[in-house]
């Protein structure tokens, strides 16, 4: 029976000569390109389901240019387009996003919150097979590298299951979708924005990020002996480990040499705290605590983490585009390169005949804080160079004139105080962060809220209309729901929307690039990667630069300049993340020698 | 149903030419609550009340401590874990958990009732569990407490058809952490405004703080 159309999908249906539901099931290991094994195509307006495998999987049955793509987690699909030769879908509608858009903040993100059964059974469709079911048949899938008739089959039969439950998704979702915004037309178009975004990450993902293979595999194999080495040296200078194990009674005498006991936060037990995040912000100003950090990057691990590679010598995963509630991407730390420690980034190496050029929005975060709320003040200090500085002068904290050289320490009080009023924190986190008397924190803070009054009138508006509406939105409707947690302290609020228009720009600039056949070989926060000949090197950096002008242009109205970084042999690194490299290749040739002294002599 | 005969560009796919979303300035006009609206005790023994429930309650941390004139007061303190454990060792006093529970009486009035709560069946009392069960009686109709000092609980009364009828639906339009926030108006303790608390400072054995002013 066909469906009765609402306004969206009759929209849609007129739109667009195809509306076709797609899955497909496949393999993947860690690192490489995933291998199709077959693929479901329904046609909505026609009913006709078209069941591909073997050779039939090569043919595209609808064009990309006139069809409608709709699915569940298409950057799934999208890979498998690449995989096949297709290229990428013109447009695209992914429930998934589409659901994370429509409850970002309302549910928890727990696991599975988001899967196409739990998902379905939002819209109250129960038909769905079970959990444990698909659990079965993708292992089915992934376990075997050939299948029997029966078991291909099933494969099939369980593809085409997923699309008939997507297809009843895609009807359901829908409705929701006009209640959610009554401009349809505008809700069609970002929706197909944010769709087709999960899917070019795909793109991305397949070419992957270039390592120097060789190096990074003989580190790995020799990681034991080199983890072994580095931490018996440093626990000579830190003394925290007790026969290659965490010692918490040395870690508190640690901090307390360091004179940092006060400060530490300490866990529900009363122990001092030992997660990534807490170590990272003593690190920052403690060298010992930034060993400490190193360690921990070696202790109890059997490799480096931070890099899948696959047999062509790129590190590959799962981007995990919208993983934020910014709408940011969300790698996996153990995963990415550019979500492990910066040190092993120097890892990092194009190919002979090609650079690498990382190219960031110079502090994106005020450049869209004055262009959102205008604010003339804000801008004309981020078009100085230095907005800490002239915050600074402004505030009278330094005499007309000052730089970074002549008073380097107001600077960065006035640097930390002004990104933490963006944040949100107050007078007294701001004392603990800059171990300064909570009165003299408060002035700081009045200082730069008295300095940028357009912008704080701005962000005080803002605050308000999602107390209010209870969420926000960006201008291209990627979207939040505060909860009462936040709604109660809304100062945790402040800084979404900064950040989750950040990642509209890094989206439309990924899109442009793709379009435009750069190869972009990461994503990284307010920065890309991109991979690119050695010839025609300026025409082409030129070309990427104007493309992420535009890109931010287009979302907040300003053209926020990039910095380009040419990275021609590995991506090395600066200070102290270059010293931390220089350590632990000391430790790595060390071990190389030790094994070549003990290897067999080689025989004829 | 469309055929592609019908087919047509219905839609403009530029982004670039969508109305943006939200925007401070096209806040509709909407009712304005502020801290005189919304009371911070249970309802009083004669308002029929109805209780949200759309969102379950959440419970909130309170600590006693004297105003300028010695007079004692609750404070509901907000923030991260580490900010209320820096706080249990600076003040004296014993903190206690209270459930916050928004309710709406029949003229319109909005309140938090701090209702308190036990960790286990064995302390539980009949005032603890009188009170729970006419929150969750409250969650479906109109209800009024009184205090039954002989009997040691609440008395729950139920307005009967006519006067249900009469009391009509209830809408919570005021959202419950907002009228958490305006409920305590100035007796929240959260990082920021921690300093500016006289009862607080004095606990801390010290003065208040000179604090330049524009």
């Amino acid at each position: 029976m066909k469906p009765k159309l609402n306004k969206l999908l009759t929209k849609l249906y007129k739109q667009f000569k195809h509306i076709v539901v797609v899955d497909y099931e496949f393999r993947q290991a860690p690192g490489e390109s995933p291998t199709v094994v077959c693929g479901v195509y329904k046609e909505l307006k026609s009913g006709i389901v078209i069941v591909a495998k073997g050779s039939s999987l090569n043919v595209l049955p609808y064009s990309f240019q006139d069809t409608l793509y709709v699915g569940f987690q298409l950057n799934a699909e999208a890979s498998c387009f690449l995989e096949l030769g297709f290229g990428l879908p013109s447009y695209c509608w992914d429930l998934f996003i589409i659901e994370k858009k429509l409850f970002n903040g309302a549910i928890p993100n727990a696991p599975g919150a988001y899967s196409l059964i739990k998902t379905s059974e939002r819209y109250g469709i129960h038909d769905a097979m079970s959990e444990q079911e698909k659990i079965n048949n993708r292992d089915l899938i992934i376990n075997n590298t050939s299948y029997t008739k029966d078991e291909m089959k099933r494969i099939t039969d369980y593809c085409t299951e997923d699309v008939l439950l997507t297809e009843k998704l895609f009807f359901k979702q829908s409705a929701y979708l006009e209640q959610d915004d009554h401009d349809t037309d505008r809700s069609i178009i970002t929706n197909l924005f944010h769709s087709k975004a999960n899917a070019y990450t795909a793109k991305v993902e397949r070419n992957g990020i270039p390592i120097d293979a060789a190096l990074y595999n003989d580190f790995q194999r020799s990681f034991p002996e080199i983890a072994k080495d580095l931490i018996e040296e440093t626990n000579r200078e830190l003394n925290v480990y007790v026969e290659g194990k965490f010692n918490h009674i040395k870690f508190a005498e640690l901090l307390a040499r360091e004179k940092l006991t006060d400060r530490w936060p300490k866990t529900k037990t009363g122990k001092f705290k030992t997660d990534r995040k807490t170590v990272y912000k003593f690190s920052v100003s403690n060298t010992a605590i930034d060993l400490f950090r190193l360690c921990q990057e070696f202790i109890g691990c059997n490799n480096l983490k931070g890099y899948q590679v696959g047999s062509d010598g790129r590190s590959r995963c799962y981007l995990n585009m919208f993983g934020q509630k910014t709408g940011r991407t969300n790698a996996s730390p153990a995963k990415y390169p550019f979500g492990a420690p910066r040190w092993a980034r120097t890892f990092i190496k194009p190919d002979p005949d090609k650079v690498l050029a990382y190219i960031d929005y110079r502090s994106q975060e005020p450049a869209i804080q004055f262009s959102l709320s205008a604010d003339p003040e804000l801008k004309a200090a981020y078009e100085t160079g230095d907005i800490y500085m002239y915050t600074a002068i402004k505030a009278g904290a330094v005499p007309k004139g000052s730089s970074k050289k002549t008073h380097p320490q107001i600077r960065e009080i006035y640097k930390l105080s002004f990104l933490a009023s963006g944040y949100g924190q107050e007078a007294f986190g701001l004392s603990k962060v800059l171990n300064i008397h909570i009165a003299e924190a408060k002035k700081i803070l009045s200082e730069i809220r008295a300095a940028y009054t357009v912008y704080y009138k701005w962000i005080d508006a803002w605050k308000d209309k999602a107390i209010i509406t209870k969420r926000a939105r960006t201008k291209y409707g990627w979207q939040i729901h505060f909860t009462p947690n936040e709604i109660i302290n809304p100062r945790s609020m402040l800084n979404w929307p900064i950040q989750s228009h950040g990642s509209e720009i890094l989206r439309v600039a990924m899109l442009d690039l793709i379009d435009k056949n750069i190869e972009l070989s990461a994503l990284v926060h307010d920065a890309v990667m991109v991979h690119i000949p050695k010839a025609n090197l300026k025409e082409n950096i030129l070309k990427i630069k104007n493309i992420m002008l535009a890109a931010s242009e287009q979302v907040i109205g300003y053209r926020i300049p990039v910095d380009v970084q040419i990275i021609r042999s590995h991506f090395e690194q600066e200070g102290k993340e270059k010293d931390k490299w220089n350590f632990v290749m000391g430790k790595y040739y060390q071990t190389k020698e030790v094994q070549l002294q003990t290897a067999p002599p080689a025989t004829n | 149903m469309p055929n592609d005969t019908n087919l047509e560009n219905v839609i403009d796919l530029d982004l670039t030419k969508i109305k943006a979303y939200d925007n401070p300035d096209d806040l509709p006009a909407s009712k304005l609550y502020t801290a005189s609206s919304v009371k911070a005790e249970k309802p009083g023994k004669v308002e029929w009340f109805r209780v949200r429930n759309d969102e379950p309650p959440i419970p909130g941390l309170f600590i006693s401590l004297q105003d300028a004139e010695g007079l004692e007061d609750k404070y509901l303190v907000y923030g991260s874990d580490s900010f209320q454990n820096h706080l249990k060792k600076l003040l004296p006093g014993t903190f206690t958990t209270r459930l916050l529970v928004h309710y709406k009486n029949s003229i319109g009035g909005n309140g938090i009732w701090p209702v308190s709560t036990f960790k286990s069946e064995k302390y539980q009392n009949r005032w603890t569990s009188s009170a729970m069960e006419a929150i969750t009686l409250a969650k479906k109709r109109w209800t009024k407490v009184a205090a039954n000092m002989s009997a040691g609980c609440y008395t729950i009364w139920d307005p009967g058809l006519t006067l249900s009828g009469k009391l009509g639906e209830v809408e919570f339009d005021l959202p419950y952490s907002k009228a958490i926030s305006l409920a305590f108006h100035g007796k929240i303790i959260a990082e920021d405004t921690y300093e500016s608390f006289d009862p607080l400072v004095r606990a801390c054995g010290g003065g208040i703080i000179e604090t330049e002013t524009e």
